[in-house]
């Protein structure tokens, strides 16, 4: 293979680049250790080191997906808990019914969810407070979807 | 070379560290903490190793490592950029290593004849400054011209990266 020569500047940054010998497979483990013991590293104890960080990455990788999940869980819990504090405990029959009526017109998910449950018990049957449990229902799907999008 | 997983992240390991160390100026707990950061890097994007392929992985975290600490660099040059009591602007340090890339014909021309006169001595040194300054720096292809074991020209590259360390000592003194 016929290779066009370096000038001294191209020569002396190669020269200056020699430390990727160590990304090189083929470089001897004996010189690997040479390099460790000179930086003040013992070649054994950073294997052991090594061996020890990769197994817990693994495993903290493995298990990654139920740290996101509670933190889902928690944020949907406190928007739930957020959306119901805003709710008056004394909401009259009436109240309930106008708000669970603005909720079917703002949403068309929460409005089927509504009409579900209304399917099987009309709100003239419900006593006031399946009503108010039904429009805490609906408060958090809102809040929930409202979070999800967020 | 590594035959198993566990043999390639000790592999790994052993070589990214000091090579982080050299490349990036680093101290040894920050080089093994970077060189961790990017195993993670690598875990979480889902990639996986081939025990029969110690390159790939060496070359994909080198790469990696690179990245982490540009990124460091960029920011502690930003936090470094901070308005003084004047209103001027104080100006970051220069990344580590870098001064040594930035260097003209004449100091090059100085400093391989500075080099090629310390390593005079040693035959293999002087036959690899003499390969590499025909474009060969591959350490297999670097034995075959000069004649000598692959081992012997990583011992050689070894001796011939002190000796440009000590040239650029002594180019830098006053």
């Amino acid at each position: 293979m016929s290779r066009k020569g370096r000038t001294d500047k191209e020569l002396w940054t190669a020269l200056a680049c020699s430390d990727d010998d160590l990304l090189d497979p083929d470089m001897p483990e004996s010189l690997v250790n040479q390099e460790l013991l000179g930086v003040g590293i013992d070649p054994q104890a950073l294997a052991e080191r090594a061996i020890q960080f990769v197994v817990q990455a693994k495993e903290d990788e493995r298990l990654s997906w139920q740290a996101e999940a509670q933190r889902t869980r928690e944020r949907l819990k406190s928007l739930v808990a957020e959306s119901n504090s805003r709710l008056r405990h004394d909401m009259t029959r009436a109240e309930i019914l106008t708000r669970l009526d603005e909720l079917r017109r703002a949403d068309e998910n929460i409005g089927s969810a509504i009409r579900m449950a209304a399917r099987k018990r009309k709100p003239e049957e419900s006593s006031d407070s399946e009503l108010r449990a039904l429009l805490d229902e609906m408060e958090a799907l809102r809040a929930i979807e409202r979070g999800g999008r967020s | 070379m590594a035959t198993t997983e566990d043999d390639l992240w000790k592999t790994a390991f052993s070589r990214l560290v000091p090579w982080t160390i050299k490349r990036h100026g680093m101290s040894c707990p920050d080089a093994e903490e970077t060189v961790q950061e990017a195993v993670r890097l690598f875990l979480k994007a889902g990639k996986t190793v081939d025990p029969a392929n110690a390159k790939a992985l060496l070359d994909a975290l080198g790469s990696q490592i690179n990245g982490i600490a540009v990124n460091r660099r960029r920011n502690k040059a930003m936090q470094a950029v901070q308005l003084t009591a004047d209103g001027s602007l104080t100006a970051a340090d220069p990344a580590p290593g870098q001064e040594q890339q930035v260097i003209d014909d004449q100091l090059a021309k100085r400093a391989v004849s500075l080099l090629l006169d310390r390593v005079r001595s040693d035959d293999i040194a002087t036959a690899i400054v003499i390969e590499m300054s025909g474009g060969n720096d591959v350490p297999a292809e670097q034995a075959r011209a000069i004649g000598c074991s692959v081992a012997d020209v990583y011992k050689g590259r070894q001796r011939l990266k002190a000796h440009v360390k000590a040239v650029c000592e002594k180019m830098e003194a006053p």
